[in-house]
């Protein structure tokens, strides 16, 4: 073996070995909560940490059975999937706006956008329910992805003009000598080139909705409530019931987690096609 | 060009630049559109609060005006400067953890490694975690009694460190929950540029002898700056605006030694009511956050030229 | 005009009208619809917890529909005692009553919204008796003299003053805004077991208090004592060892009295506990009720001031199996101690919450939701709650023989009702209880001394009574 061939060999080992503690790190809390949640209550603050103990479903079905948590997940679902769509519509149009068209303040424009964002929602959130009050939408699905289309359509324009920005115009201008229109030339020819940012830009702003607390607990009642403030519920004022909120913590993650095998490819492709650029 | 053909060609260079002006407007305007209609009740009546006093003790008497009262009152409450300071300094040093350990993440992931999927998911998913759950779940970790972490320094002989408890660490806590949350994220951008680098420098860098070290600093930075700064602006942002975990971890204790800006808007406006002082201490953060941020966006306009 | 354009124009348009108009369709039903008239009330309960036999069907109907009414409480055994009440109410009167849980963090921040804006999402809600003074002041909450006066309404044998002395703390220029429910105190528990290995008998006074807890004191195993100084709970715990010291936070002309000497005789101790005697854990200014609980539970500290609420938990084998032994509890628990003064003179008191249901302005149905209230804190609905684990305030339900003989607390929670002091209701109390909090934290992590914190609390709360107007 020559020396090339040893430090190879070292390189490798630190690289995977580097992998393998981030990869610990990264999930270590995690599998700490699936494992809280499946250990009777009594044990939680046991010292030494009880790891092999006899496993139980209790937490999982004081959580799932008798209340309503398939109704919270479904509107989390739908409120997370229904805004995700729409910002990613408009969000998109208005990138390529902001790509292909040089014009006096775009700039200050695109900066503007980025102010819904900066808002605390501790601001906005007193004046949000007058007017869902008065609109009567209170306690609706509706109000939620109102509230949430003022963070995920920023995220969309920030995201997608990058993209747009790195689809060479000669393809659009080509497409137009052709005949088609510009938006014609948008929707066929570019469009189905920034898909992999499409994906990635729906996949965060997914995540933004899904895990979303201040506006959910403010805005919705029974009705309308969302995951995250379902396991805040579980904070009661006479207990914290661990078991519960690591049940339903976990019970959270899974759609994520099955998201996440599947986003990985489709993120860092997106993100790499397009390059992160502003 | 003769005046002749000047006034020929009027007319249509009229008609063509208009519908230029027109046509970004199109695209544009939608978004723009639906954002206005949502904010401008919400936005325009905080801004507009800013400058009244507003309690709930007071409502029934009015809500004066008091102009430029609030703000004055803001710069000169020593509370609010704390959560200033706070604030920036956990920015800062998170955001420095974050890029470090995101860029050496980034570039142990860019090989070729056997299970690259698996991998990358998993450590993606502390971004994906809920914040409540996030935040719930560190504290029970950095619970000083019966935190499985302080358990294991006890079993190495280590003294056991009250994470959360003493003001000096309590924001060490908070920045550790928080480079664990997000440099994952960081990395995912930074991969991502780092993917779409081409080849040829780095065989050139490499046949010329560089060492790792060299390569990193001379080639590698200067053409991830795009990567980077649109991943610095975006963190920037959501680091600065950090509510939910900071909240359930230590409620801005102990002695407001966490106690960020976001939480400070959140005690006055909701704990006291007092929503016009916390209105306007919301503007004055978000024009702090448009200045930074208005840098770092000219940053990247000009190094995509 | 282009295609292009003319699409462009509609997709404009209706983006507009989407953004604009209410939802069509709302995604679950409306709330509140009424209900169609139920028969007359049915023959035998299914499974609802024994409807009482002699009540005369006092339902609140003016003929016709009866309405629904929601009513919003924080997750706990309030929330289900209350699930278990309104089901038999239902059953009773055929109003139909909706129990909205509300997560306990963010409690206060949705009801005060929720309020303020009018909102009519709720028609009764669970409140702590130091809320309602500011919601009050904005106009979000009705009186109950609206029906307490109607003869038309009101129960016939209704009598408010069974309600004293705890309805005190919910009225308010004259007029009664809330019918108290959960009246709380705090007990001292002790380990049993630990004491009588050590010989000392149960502590009866600060001092005594002070040297078990040194005596018990055994880091890391066991600590002597805990304290719970979180900020945003701190007061809830301290309370107790103020007023117990004699001291109190506001005198008869709302001055602020926080700083006399009673009270920085009892912060100094309160802190000394952790800086001085070091016989608390050391992370207490993280602890809040959950954390004392918590303490105790795991038979972390040998004595500590915990609220009655945890008493069901604490004696429970089945929930706190560890400081339970061959299925007897270890915990006792007995009145909080007395302050011994240099002088010899012995000083009494403790503290408490007093808890409550209002109807907002906003309410749908605010007289059948009145008549809800008075059934719940009433003798009959009262005695249920108290029988499923509730603490009443109302005199018939704890001086009935039923009640007294399976709780016996309620024995001695009647003995300490005269010495009870509550945080008291005015429009700036949140923001006083903040700028308490805040010194108590302060005296607690060291970074003031309890004299000067406590001065600085009383300035701020000057300010704030001056504002609010009660201070000329």
């Amino acid at each position: 073996m020559n020396r090339y061939t040893i430090l190879k060999v070292f390189n490798r080992v630190f690289i995977y070995t580097a992998v393998i503690i981030a990869v610990v790190l990264s999930l270590a809390p995690i599998l700490y909560l699936l494992i809280t949640s499946f250990k009777p209550p009594e044990l939680t603050f046991n010292l030494p940490p009880v790891w092999i103990f006899t496993p139980t479903l209790k937490n999982y079905a004081d959580v799932i059975v008798g209340g309503n948590f398939f109704k919270y997940f479904m509107n989390s679902l739908v409120v997370a999937l229904s805004t995700t769509l729409i910002a990613l519509v408009l969000g998109a149009f208005a990138a390529y706006g902001f790509a292909r068209f040089r014009f006096r303040g775009s700039f200050w424009l695109r900066m503007s956008v980025l102010i819904p964002q900066m808002l605390p929602p501790i601001t906005i959130i007193v004046p949000l329910y007058v007017l869902f009050n008065g609109l009567k939408l209170t306690d609706s699905r509706e109000a939620l992805i109102i509230s949430y289309l003022t963070f995920t359509i920023p995220l969309s324009i920030w995201m997608m003009v990058g993209f747009f920005q790195d689809i060479p115009e000669d393809l659009e201008e080509s497409a137009m000598i052709d005949g088609c229109t510009r938006f014609q030339a948008l929707i066929r020819v570019s469009l189905p080139l920034v898909a992999p940012g499409l994906a990635a830009t729906a996949i965060l702003g997914f995540l933004y909705c899904w895990n979303e607390f201040l506006y959910a607990v403010i805005l919705t009642g029974r009705d309308a409530r969302t995951l995250p403030v379902t396991i805040t519920s579980f904070m009661t004022n006479k207990a914290i019931l661990w078991g519960r909120i690591a049940a339903s913590g976990s019970l959270v993650l899974i759609p994520v987690l099955i998201f996440a095998l599947f986003a990985q490819r489709y993120l860092i492709r997106g993100l790499s096609k397009g390059a992160v650029k502003g | 060009m003769s005046t002749i053909e000047v006034a020929t060609s009027r007319p249509q260079r009229t008609r063509r630049h208009w519908k230029h002006q027109l046509e970004p407007a199109l695209y544009i305007a939608p978004a723009f559109l639906v954002l206005i209609v949502i904010l401008i009740y919400p936005l325009g009546y905080s801004f507009w609060l800013s400058f009244h006093e507003w309690t709930l003790r007071g409502f029934v008497n009015g809500v004066p005006w008091v102009g430029l009262q609030n703000y004055i009152s803001l710069v000169s409450n020593p509370d609010f400067i704390n959560s200033l300071r706070l604030t920036f300094t956990f920015v800062i040093c998170a955001l420095a953890i974050e890029f470090a350990l995101g860029m050496g993440l980034a570039l142990l992931l860019n090989h070729n490694l056997k299970g690259k999927g698996i991998i990358r998911s998993m450590i993606l998913l502390p971004m994906m975690c809920t914040n409540v759950v996030i935040g719930l779940t560190w504290r029970l970790l950095f619970n000083y009694e019966f935190g499985i972490i302080n358990y294991y320094l006890s079993q190495l002989n280590l003294p056991r460190v009250e994470w959360l408890s003493v003001p000096s660490l309590a924001m060490t806590s908070v920045i550790i929950v928080d480079v664990w949350n997000t440099t994952s994220f960081v990395a995912l951008m930074l991969l991502a540029g780092l993917q779409s680098l081409p080849d040829e420098p780095f065989e050139a860098a490499r046949i010329d002898g560089a060492s790792s070290w060299q390569t990193f600093t001379n080639l590698t930075l200067p053409l991830l700056r795009q990567s980077i700064l649109v991943a610095l602006l975006w963190r920037l942002i959501d680091t600065f605006r950090i509510f939910d975990v900071v909240y359930l971890l230590t409620a801005g204790g102990p002695a407001r030694a966490t106690e960020t800006v976001s939480i400070y808007i959140y005690t006055h406006g909701f704990k006291s009511f007092n929503l016009g002082y916390a209105s306007s201490a919301s503007y004055a953060m978000i024009l702090i956050m448009l200045v930074i941020a208005g840098f770092l966006a000219r940053s990247i306009g000009r190094s995509s030229d | 005009m282009s295609k292009f354009r003319l699409l462009s124009v509609i997709v404009v348009v209706a983006m507009i009208l989407t953004a604009c108009a209410p939802a069509a369709t709302p995604a679950a039903p409306a709330p509140a619809q009424p209900t169609t008239p139920p028969e007359p009330i049915q023959a035998a309960p299914t499974t609802a917890p024994a409807a009482p036999t002699s009540a005369p069907a006092q339902t609140a109907q003016t003929g016709g529909q009866l309405p629904e009414i929601v009513v919003a409480c924080w997750s706990g055994p309030e929330h289900d005692n209350l699930v278990k009440l309104a089901a038999a109410y239902t059953e009773k009167t055929g109003n139909k009553v909706i129990v909205e849980e509300i997560a306990r963090e963010s409690y206060a921040d949705k009801l005060t919204t929720t309020f303020i804006a009018g909102g009519s999402d709720y028609d009764v809600a669970y409140v702590s008796s130091d809320w309602p003074p500011a919601w009050i002041k904005a106009n979000a909450l009705q009186d109950l003299d609206q029906f307490i006066n109607d003869p038309a309404v009101v129960d016939k044998d209704f009598d408010l003053k069974n309600y004293e002395p705890a309805i005190d703390s919910f009225k308010f220029d004259g007029k009664v805004y809330a019918f108290p429910s959960e009246g709380d105190t705090a007990w001292m528990w002790y380990r049993k077991d630990l004491l009588e290995a050590k010989g000392i008998k149960v502590p009866e006074t600060w001092d005594e208090y002070l040297a078990a807890a040194k005596a018990l004191n055994n880091p890391p195993e066991i600590y002597g004592a805990v304290i719970g100084a979180k900020p945003d709970e701190a007061l809830w715990d301290f309370m107790f060892y103020l007023f117990s010291f004699g001291g109190d936070v506001l005198d008869k002309d709302f001055k602020p009295i926080i700083n006399n000497e009673a009270g920085v005789a009892a912060l100094t101790f309160y802190s000394d506990l952790l800086r001085k005697e070091k016989v608390v854990p050391p992370d207490v200014n993280t602890y809040g009720y959950n954390e004392i609980l918590t303490a105790l539970q795991e038979g972390k500290t040998a004595l500590g001031i915990q609220w009655m609420a945890a008493t069901q938990t604490l004696t429970d084998c089945t929930q706190s199996p560890k400081v339970c032994k061959d299925g007897q509890p270890l915990l006792g628990y007995t009145f909080v101690p007395d302050y011994k003064k240099p002088d010899g003179s012995v000083v009494e008191g403790t503290g408490g919450s007093s808890w409550g249901w209002v109807i907002p302005t906003g309410a749908k149905n605010p007289m059948a939701a009145y008549k809800f209230i008075e059934w719940l804190t009433g003798p009959e609905g009262g005695k249920q709650w108290a029988l499923n684990g509730g603490i009443p305030s109302n005199q018939l339900v704890l001086t009935d023989p039923e009640v007294v003989e399976q709780i016996p607390q309620f024995k001695m929670l009647g003995e300490v009702m005269p010495i009870r002091h509550l945080v008291p209701p005015t429009t700036v109390t949140g923001e006083m209880v903040t700028a308490i909090d805040e010194a108590i934290v302060a005296a607690v992590t060291g970074t003031q001394d309890p004299k000067a914190a406590l001065d600085e609390c009383a300035a701020k709360m000057t300010d704030l009574l001056t504002q609010a107007g009660y201070i000329q």
